[in-house]
């Protein structure tokens, strides 16, 4: 059935895919103002969302950050639509925001010193915040996909090898891993549409 | 494999040109597709991204274990804390007119005042606003906002002898640290006094030396002033002959300093209102 599914409607954004119906079930009682979803949502995303905060602004304001993540989303969740992006990039988004604010209170510039960027006019500390909200948001996603899925996107990210390499290398058929990395990079990418809607 | 594949596309995409790809055919390719598809350039674009995005999060080490431990109860129970505790925009709605903070509780914390003025500004009949320039007087320094808090009129009024009637009463209430002041308007054989009880009252200056405390009667406004003078120990004064005490029923105390300058200094330290 999802083959073929797949196979007609491959590249259609509206193929559901029942592996995430589950996400958006949660977030559709999210937006609906269900508080046993916002308990939900908290379990699934804190974990995340603190990785980030504390990588993005530092372990002492972390936790303060988290909250007000949540506490903003739960107040707007009214702007947050299901059908076009995932939750957990939305709330990765305003995570973003909060950062963004704290460091713009505070008139620091957070200075990554993994890419040693240098500062000039502008605000460029956004563009390090942003970039780390992406990522952490990507590899959250990435990890949160199932095994065999993971697998065949993560060859795809960090290798050159071709389709029936990959089949090769998981020991697995070669339409099952090209459906993989489409169905993957589709829930990867309405992660990102999420975190694009909390601009 | 047929170079116009879907699915090579999306893998070529996804590589982008930090891999090992032609990128001529990937051009081509990619032009003639989003030609004639432009569902499918956008998620040869989206893929392009994501592919950026995940390696550079795997140069930076964010592959695993980028979630920390956290004790979601905890959270789940801060979150609920922000959301109840949180005040609605406008809050001066939510308060109970009449109500009043402790006297003796001005700390003068701006945001503090600001919510007492907020309240007050729906809770009192005449509201007494900052002293502002007028041709009588030039305040000292920017005073700011000077909050007057509450204006509550004393529910019993003390025994008096037979030939004094008090007229009016009120509490003056604290801007600053001071509290438990009062002020009468009180008539004595046809004359108009106003006494004015300021048990405890101090202030730095006063006490160094370099200023002392001055009476005076404001109107609601604060811009017509009348100077009662200097505090005097029994805290009575005398009205001018002739003077209406309900065009001026705001009472002010302040501190001046020895400069020869008879006008108000903008520093109240205690107000409020007679309800006459």
């Amino acid at each position: 059935m999802t083959a073929a599914v797949a196979v007609l409607d491959r590249y259609r954004l509206d193929v559901v895919d029942p592996d995430s119906d589950n996400g958006k079930a949660l977030a559709r009682r999210f937006v609906a103002g269900d508080e046993t979803a916002l308990d939900e949502v908290v379990a699934a995303h804190a974990s995340s969302l603190h990785g980030f905060c504390r990588r993005a602004a530092g372990a002492d304001v972390a936790a303060d950050l988290v909250q007000e993540t949540f506490v903003a989303a739960w107040r707007s969740s009214h702007r947050f639509d299901p059908e076009r992006g995932a939750l957990g990039g939305w709330l990765t988004g305003i995570a973003r925001n909060k950062v963004r604010d704290h460091f713009r209170s505070r008139r620091l510039v957070p200075v990554d010193a993994h890419t040693a960027a240098t500062i000039a006019d502008g605000a460029p500390g956004d563009d390090i915040v942003d970039g780390l909200a992406e990522q952490m948001l990507v590899s959250e996603a990435l990890a949160q996909l199932p095994t065999n899925m993971r697998e065949s996107v993560e060859l795809a990210f960090f290798t050159g090898l071709t389709h029936n390499e990959i089949a090769e290398r998981t020991g697995r058929p070669l339409g099952s891993v090209k459906s993989d990395i489409r169905r993957g990079l589709s829930r990867l990418r309405r992660e990102l549409e999420g975190l694009d809607a909390s601009a | 494999m047929h170079p116009h594949d879907d699915d090579e596309l999306l893998l070529n995409a996804v590589r982008g040109a930090s891999m090992n790809v032609d990128t001529a055919t990937l051009d081509t390719a990619t032009l003639d597709a989003a030609t004639l598809d432009p569902e499918l350039s956008d998620e040869l674009r989206a893929a392009s991204r994501l592919g950026d995005i995940a390696r550079a999060a795997r140069s930076r080490g964010l592959t695993t274990d980028f979630s920390d431990e956290v004790d979601v109860a905890s959270i789940a129970a801060s979150v609920r804390a922000g959301l109840a505790t949180s005040d609605d925009h406008g809050g001066s709605a939510q308060r109970t007119p009449g109500s009043a903070p402790s006297s003796s509780s001005g700390s003068g914390r701006p945001d503090h005042l600001a919510a007492v003025l907020a309240a007050n500004d729906s809770a009192s009949p005449t509201n007494v606003v900052p002293l502002r320039r007028t041709r009588r007087w030039v305040p000292a320094a920017a005073a700011a906002v000077v909050a007057v808090v509450s204006l509550g009129i004393v529910a019993t009024i003390a025994n008096r002898g037979p030939d004094e009637t008090v007229l009016a009463l009120t509490s003056l209430d604290a801007i600053g640290p001071a509290g438990g002041a009062t002020a009468e308007l009180v008539e004595v054989d046809g004359e108009l006094t106003v006494h004015v009880h300021t048990p405890g009252l101090t202030s730095p200056d006063v006490t160094a030396g370099d200023g002392y405390f001055e009476v005076w009667l404001l109107d609601a406004t604060a811009s017509e002033l009348l100077s009662l003078g200097p505090a005097v120990a029994d805290g009575v004064y005398s009205l001018p002959e002739g003077f209406d005490p309900a065009t001026l029923p705001v009472v002010d105390v302040s501190v001046e300093h020895f400069d020869g300058d008879p006008t108000h200094s903008g520093d109240s330290v205690l107000r409020g209102v007679l309800d006459i």
